[in-house]
């Protein structure tokens, strides 16, 4: 176990490093910032009220376009490059390959958030935030923007065309962010079924202050269900 | 299954056919427990334990066939497909199933600060035992916190009980539903919150919810205390009927207390008129008997059965007298009976009077259950024509009496009826006097024995008539005297939740500042050394 977790790291930290390496994230993590930024002043100069919930909101509604752009190369590339071959060769399980590129995907969208850290700190030198809801607000949009990612590496598995990657990955991401709204128009149960899919609708509580367990399990097993797909993805060609 | 005892064929068919039996289990079991959830979504167990059976026949298949799993990173494959399919389709189901198990229970973890989402105990039952479908009707303002807080907590509601349904409307993009709400209950649509069961409607005013709080940035919000109260008001068995005698040229319900008998319906009740003389007796479902304005005096049996009604079997008194020259002595008696005495006069007050006029009064509120709300929100209240009150100085026994209402200093108790033009003589009471009185009686005289309220008595009952109820106190005092004679202060122990209201104070050049960083300088920084790092590989 201690062995294959050290060459999931080195995976990660290889793959984290050609994102901290690629001008490309660091332009989306600019636009990333500079959108979330202006959302932030503009909340704090108009309504001054101290909160993040609608921050945090807005910035997973922005990762939703940022996290495709993050996660299309990272299979679909190694396919086009061929570097695919000396990966699968590689004494490395399609899971652990798996893994490895998921938590690289997973620590830059954290460290992105980390500079977002500037904001409540901007509550907090000018008024007295309640810290709680922040953080459990983190939280959630931690895991929701790991299951953009996850969902992101599963789509670019299915093809070797990295815009091919990124179209799929946005189209489902938008695909199972609205679904809640038919969910709430549908009604009934199977309103409420839909709207239990929905990437949205489990990040309500997170930034009120409440941790729903069923909200963190939704995510986890949305995480566990794309990775799962992506490594059967990739097992297939790896034989085939 | 290894133990058994048949022919060795037949033992590795079964072994051979048990994953198959068990995959193909959990599948029907699985669909099962869907079908189960769309038919029977008001029993959980019923689609809970289909699904946990399923989980377990598939998690048995996962055991059984762990080798096949396991290998599945090594196998070969070109027969891996249907297999493989299979097992994705069991990863996902089991997947699913646990979702499924765990969106049932509510294990949620309130961090935030005095657990603003936490509902108290009370409220819970109320939910858990809620036996009709209740409608809710938000007409949300939309942008503010309060909003905001509004939202958040009936959606806590909406989340305990599969019988709140809760809708949340724009008034603006719906006008048309708007204006049928408008219809049905008086006072302001923007903000309110309907409670409906079948044909009972209740109206939780915004204003209610919120009141100041300790300091003053601070608020607290009684949102909890409201909306419980208005579920228990609207999904009560039996109706709350407040009876409003007649025969005595009272104030009559179809008249001038028209625009009353709606407010008491938007809070619950059902006003009915009762003429005494005819019925013989209080019905035993009269929860408050109102007596608005007699101009003739009681009959005797009358008085009697009122008292009965009132101290032996735990009726609630609404007594309002307008001033009169006649003597009324069996409502003087009545009085008596509930420690208080009317005075033969007619209120002015040159000091707290409305527009000049000396006998409408604008009396101050002394603090009480009653006035509370009143003196929070700034609501006068308008009475005009009152006759003043006074507590009999040995009241009988169990009786408390706690004034309401209250002249001012240089306000008198005009006894000479005939003088063409008010002022203060010899014969007059001097001020400040009292207009409104609330009643408590303490049944038996053991220590233990519960104070309850008996009776609100008022030295006027023009202000519930006509036009005046729409004056800004007037149906909100009468409303919350019912209140705290139904005693539903204490039935909704819920303490309201304080909540700061955190605002930013940004002077300009702060706000240019942080407009500066954030949308400068720290996306700038980000590109700057993606510049660099870009920069730096190429000229490697």
């Amino acid at each position: 176990m201690g062995r294959s977790l050290l060459k999931v790291r080195a995976l990660m930290r290889r793959e984290a490093g050609v994102y901290f390496l690629s001008p490309m994230a660091y332009v989306f993590a600019a636009l990333f910032l500079l959108l979330t930024g202006y959302f932030f002043s503009v909340m704090i100069m108009s309504s001054q009220y101290i909160e993040m919930r609608s921050i945090l909101h807005n910035m997973v509604v922005i990762f939703l376009f940022v996290a495709p752009v993050l996660t299309m190369r990272l299979m679909a590339e190694e396919r086009r490059m061929g570097t695919e071959e000396l990966l699968m060769t590689a004494p490395l399980t399609a899971f652990q390959i798996v893994l490895g590129k998921f938590l690289a995907a997973v620590v830059f969208w954290v460290l992105l958030l980390a500079a977002t850290a500037v904001y409540p700190i901007i509550l907090q030198v000018f008024g007295n935030p309640e810290v709680i809801p922040i953080l459990t607000g983190y939280l959630g949009v931690i895991l929701a923007g790991s299951t953009f990612l996850a969902l992101g590496l599963f789509a670019s598995s299915l093809t070797d065309n990295q815009v091919i990657a990124g179209v799929v990955s946005f189209t489902m991401l938008l695909i199972l962010w609205v679904i809640g709204l038919a969910g709430e128009s549908a009604g009934g149960v199977t309103g409420q079924v839909l709207k239990n899919l929905s990437f949205i609708e489990h990040l309500q509580d997170f930034p009120k202050g409440i941790i729903d367990f069923s909200d963190v399990l939704f995510y986890l097993s949305a995480i566990a269900v794309f990775l799962f797909l992506t490594t059967r993805s990739l097992e297939r060609r790896r034989w085939s | 299954m290894n133990k058994a005892t048949g022919p060795e064929t037949h033992t590795v068919t079964l072994k051979e056919r048990l994953p198959g039996l068990l995959a193909g289990g959990g599948f029907t079991l699985a669909g099962i427990s869907l079908i189960l959830f769309f038919l029977l979504p008001r029993i959980p167990w019923a689609h809970r334990s289909a699904a946990a059976a399923a989980a377990l026949a598939l998690l048995a298949y996962a055991y059984l066939e762990r080798a096949g799993l396991g290998s599945l990173a090594r196998r070969r494959s070109t027969k891996h497909g249907i297999n493989a399919l299979v097992q994705t389709i069991a990863v996902i189901g089991i997947i699913v199933m646990i979702n499924v198990l765990v969106a049932g229970a509510s294990w949620r973890l309130d961090l935030t600060r005095g657990s603003k989402y936490s509902l108290s105990e009370q409220t819970t039952a109320v939910l858990a035992n809620l036996d009709r479908d209740l409608k809710i009707t938000y007409f949300s303002p939309g942008g503010n916190p309060g909003d905001q807080d509004i939202r958040d907590l009936l959606d806590e509601y909406a989340r305990r009980s599969p019988r709140f349904r809760l809708e949340v409307i724009d008034p603006e993009r719906s006008p048309s539903t708007a204006q049928a709400y408008k219809a049905k209950v008086p006072g302001s649509i923007m903000g309110s919150v309907f409670f409906e069961s079948g044909e009972r409607i209740f109206r939780v005013d915004p204003l209610e919810l919120f009141q100041e709080g300790d300091s003053q940035d601070s608020i607290n919000f009684a949102g909890e205390q409201g909306f419980t109260r208005a579920i228990l008001e609207v999904a009560k068995d039996s109706d709350s009927m407040v009876y409003f005698l007649e025969g005595h040229m009272e104030q009559s319900l179809e008249g001038e207390l028209a625009g009353l008998k709606s407010y008491l319906e938007g809070d619950g009740h059902s006003p009915r008129s009762l003429n005494l003389i005819q019925e013989g007796k209080i019905p035993g479902d009269a929860r408050f008997l109102v007596m608005a304005g007699p101009q003739r005096d009681l009959d005797r049996l009358e008085r009697e059965e009122i008292r009965r009604y009132a101290l032996e079997r735990g009726g609630r008194l609404v007594v309002m007298l307008d001033p009169g020259t006649e003597a009324l002595p069996e409502l003087d008696a009545l009085l008596g009976e509930l420690g208080l005495t009317a005075h033969q006069d007619v209120l002015a007050d040159p000091e707290r009077s409305y527009f000049f006029d000396l006998f409408s009064l604008v009396p101050r509120y002394d603090w009480h259950d009653i006035t509370q709300s009143l003196i929070d929100k700034n609501l006068p209240s308008l009475l005009p024509q009152a006759r003043s009150l006074a507590g009999l100085d040995t009241p009988p026994a169990g009786i408390t009496v706690e004034g309401l209402l209250e002249t001012s200093e240089s306000s008198w108790g005009e006894t000479n009826f005939t003088e063409s033009k008010a002022s203060k003589g010899p014969d007059d009471l001097p001020g400040p006097l009292y207009v409104a009185y609330a009643v408590s009686y303490k049944e038996g005289d053991q220590a233990d024995s519960k104070v309850r309220p008996v009776a609100v008595v008022v030295g006027t009952s023009s202000f519930i008539a006509g036009e005046f109820v729409t004056f800004p106190g007037n149906a909100d005092l009468f409303l919350n005297s019912i209140r705290w004679l139904g005693g539903e202060r204490e039935l909704i122990s819920i303490r309201p939740k304080a909540r700061t209201m955190e605002r930013l104070f940004l002077d300009p050049g702060s706000a240019l500042r942080i407009l500066f960083l954030t949308v400068i300088v720290i996306p700038g920084a980000t590109l700057l050394s993606g510049t660099v790092i870009w920069l730096r590989r190429r000229n490697r």
